[in-house]
């Protein structure tokens, strides 16, 4: 997507961009926009360190510097060593067993964390999350319906895509005839009732579903990474990926939605574009995740707000660490399930559980600043 | 220049974490591992019909967790061949039954592992679970996961769906013990229960035991045909028998009551259907005759709620006494025409399996006795019961 298609006027640079930012409100040097850069970058690294970590977590003793020389070797575009340093039994673990599982715990967070601080930037409001808004459930009833006609993976993608698309649509739709367009409450209210609306379509769905489909679909709404496999880690990857990729691209414009339509508008941004594109990606992004590994919940609404301490506003800097932190808190639980509790939990359960103590500690020392209208 | 890298390698920095992303999840996409073939090996056939290689010398069995150990002891008596049986919830189970009498050893911690198979239906989980065992062959009455098979792992299949066990003809040799069976649906037990001995049996190397405890089971139900003469019975009452096997029902001259569309939480069905027996797979007969919900029904009215017979484990009844709980319904329904023969079936049939004599304490244990008490016909189940019934009929 160019400049030029998003904005009918001439395009404005990056650099022009981030100076009219740094300017703004957030021009105060504190400690995020001076150490801002750090964060990102430390987290990246610790997230690499964390799915190798967890590569050890498990049933079969595995050691890290074991986990490590597995992996290089599968990523390596290599011929298998005639006497490789690790057993069959080993590379079985990793390979069939535990890199799927984590692959998909990193994407689901990672894709859950960028989306809920993309929707937050866009819509100038720090309580929207995909769960807020209906964009989850939505997801989950489009992928629930694919899962009781049988659809293929792609089919599950698809449907759970168009679930959440139409739950964005009529949330934005509910709240521009209360003629609030991107007012904090009303969009917020707009978002409980669809998703109330798709919750009450799960339910029916669910009660009249047959014993063939209905422990899946029970143990699925939860919201489980049990059963991962190759197949599910492309079903998320690809869409993850690539519309995060996108997202991120663009991250600088949402510093420029963040300064209000009109201000946007006359600085050369289509918003009205722009804001339908976002929706698409993160409409897709969840949607993927939702399909393969159920509802995860709090997720995309606690982690931006962890993540704008650590760096502050600026959404060069938040729509990563956002995704990297969302990537560490689900491995995190995940591995938390494995390690400690011993049991398969579902992580939808888990990120309730922490999640909600987490807004509640944030509420209380923001003292409620900016939380209320937008 | 140098402020212009900075800026770009900034800008570039969630690259670097999508890239890694990315790289990994194509390292799942490489051929799979592959475990050696051993030098010294035995074949068998499971039940889907799959040849399983078993290395030698045998190192022992391990129970996947849709396993059931009960079934396997029953099938096998081999407690000494295995590793691992299950986790604590199955053990609860596994006490319950029949089979922790005959081999209490089976009850020892180290056979039983929470934290090793957890509570889930994943293949994937249970891999790692598997494969922590060094095992000669890991057994799975669920259907065990190609991909454990495609790894090179020595699975066996000891359960699957009557479709399945078709493709193995062998296996299917006697079901219906001289009547028609049809095979395309589970209308006799033995359609699970025939293979499962066959198959079992030829992993532990004594495939020729199983044929003559496939005659004792046919010879049980031969004995019940020709004393109850199915044929010429003029009533047949229509009982509820959850789960049941429309073959057992017909064997013991009884009609299945139940709807295709049977919904257990809806008491308005069950009292649509108003059956004239009930027999209960858990709970107390007395406690569900005192419920007011069910006063009108016949089957209450006429004191005809009962405990079905105690189970190996589940709703599985097993090859020796599958046979002897038809038997009881049949004497339930129809004492006028058989001989209260029960109590000493059930002792005679566990000598001869097992070599274990049971108690008086221990059948009226499985026979439910005290609980069914009060429920017309149960008297020939009691251990001091003396003559034969009045006969009568039987409506």
């Amino acid at each position: 997507m160019t400049e030029a298609t998003l904005s009918g006027k001439a395009p404005l640079s990056e650099n022009a961009i981030s100076q009219s930012f740094a300017r703004s409100s957030f021009s105060q040097r504190s400690f995020s926009q001076r150490h801002g850069w750090a964060v990102p970058t430390l987290l990246s690294l610790g997230m690499l360190l964390a799915m190798l970590g967890s590569l050890c977590i498990g049933v079969y003793p595995m050691t890290f510097g074991q986990a490590a020389r597995i992996v290089m070797h599968l990523v390596w575009p290599s011929a298998l060593p005639a006497n490789p340093p690790w057993t069959v039994k080993e590379i079985t673990v990793i390979q069939i067993v535990r890199l799927p599982r984590v692959l998909l715990a990193t994407l689901s967070g990672l894709g859950l964390g960028m989306s809920g601080a993309a929707l937050q930037g866009m819509m100038r409001n720090p309580l929207v999350g995909p769960d807020v808004v209906g964009v989850s459930s939505g997801a989950a009833v489009g992928g629930i319906l694919a899962m009781l006609w049988d659809f293929s993976p792609a089919g599950i993608i698809a449907l759970a895509f168009c679930g959440g698309m139409i739950a964005m649509a009529l949330t934005f739709g509910l709240a521009k005839l209360a003629h609030a367009g991107t007012d904090s409450m009303i969009m917020i209210l707009a978002g409980i009732f669809v998703g109330a609306l798709f919750v009450a379509m799960i339910s029916l769905i669910v009660s009249k579903a047959d014993d063939a489909h209905l422990p899946r679909m029970v143990y699925w709404m939860l919201g489980t990474f049990v059963g991962a496999d190759p197949k599910h880690v492309a079903m998320i990857g690809i869409p993850t990926l690539a519309g995060g990729a996108i997202l991120m691209s663009m991250r600088w414009r949402f510093n420029l939605l963040s300064l209000g339509d009109l201000d946007a508008q006359t600085l050369g941004l289509n918003v009205s574009l722009l804001r339908w594109l976002i929706i698409a990606l993160v409409s897709l992004i969840v949607a993927s995740q939702v399909a393969v590994s159920g509802l995860v919940g709090w997720v995309g609404l606690v982690v931006p707000h962890c993540a704008r301490m650590l760096v502050g506003p600026d959404h060069r800097r938040l729509l990563p660490t956002a995704a990297l932190l969302g990537a560490f808190f689900v491995l995190g639980l995940d591995d938390f399930t494995r390690a400690v509790i011993g049991a398969e939990i579902p992580v939808g359960v888990l990120t309730a559980l922490f999640g909600t103590p987490m807004v509640c500690f944030l509420l209380w020392k923001s003292h409620g600043k900016g939380w209320g209208r937008g | 220049m140098r402020r212009m890298l900075r800026v770009l390698a900034r800008e570039s920095l969630w690259l670097g974490p999508f890239l890694c992303i990315g790289v990994l999840s194509l390292g799942l996409f490489r051929a799979l591992p592959h475990f050696p073939v051993p030098a010294h090996i035995r074949t068998v056939v499971d039940i889907s019909g799959t040849p399983v290689r078993i290395a030698l010398p045998f190192r022992g069995i391990v129970l996947a967790p849709n396993s059931f150990p009960a079934t396997y002891l029953e099938d096998t008596r081999s407690p000494d061949l295995l590793l691992y049986a299950g986790n604590t919830d199955l053990r609860k189970w596994f006490a319950k039954g029949v089979m922790s009498w005959v081999y209490p050893q089976i009850l020892s911690n180290k056979l039983w592992n929470d934290k090793l198979f957890r509570a889930t239906s994943s293949p994937f989980t249970e891999i790692e679970s598997l494969i922590a065992y060094d095992a000669s062959v890991y057994a799975g009455c669920g259907g065990p996961p190609d991909l454990v098979r495609r790894v090179g792992l020595p699975v066996f299949n000891c359960g699957g769906s009557p479709a399945k066990m078709r493709r193995v003809p062998i296996l299917m040799k006697g079901v219906g013990c001289g009547s028609a069976p049809n095979l395309r649906w589970a209308y006799y037990p033995e359609i699970y229960l025939f293979p499962t001995l066959r198959t079992y049996s030829a992993l532990i190397g004594h495939a020729e035991l199983a044929e003559p405890r496939i005659e004792a089971y046919c010879q049980v139900i031969d004995d019940l045909r020709e004393e109850l003469q199915p044929s010429t019975l003029t009533y047949r009452p229509r009982v509820l028998a959850r789960a049941e096997e429309k073959g057992t029902l017909a064997r013991a001259g009884l009609v299945d009551a139940e709807q295709r569309r049977y919904n257990p939480n809806d008491p308005e069905q069950l009292l649509a259907m108003d059956p004239d027996m009930i027999f209960l797979p858990q709970g107390s007969p007395r406690e569900f005759d005192q419920d007011i919900r069910w006063q009108g029904l016949k089957a209450v009215r006429n004191r005809r709620v009962y405990r079905r017979p105690g189970l190996i484990e589940w709703w599985t009844a097993g090859v020796t006494f599958k046979p002897i709980e038809t038997r009881w319904m049949a004497e339930v329904a129809h004492p006028d025409r058989l001989q209260p023969k029960v109590r000493q079936l059930l002792r005679d049939r566990m000598f001869a399996a097992f070599g274990y004599r049971l108690s008086d304490e221990q059948i009226d244990l499985q026979l439910h006795v005290a609980e069914n008490s009060g429920a017309v016909g149960t008297e020939r189940f009691t251990r001091n019961y003396q003559g034969a019934e009045r006969p009568g009929p039987s409506k």
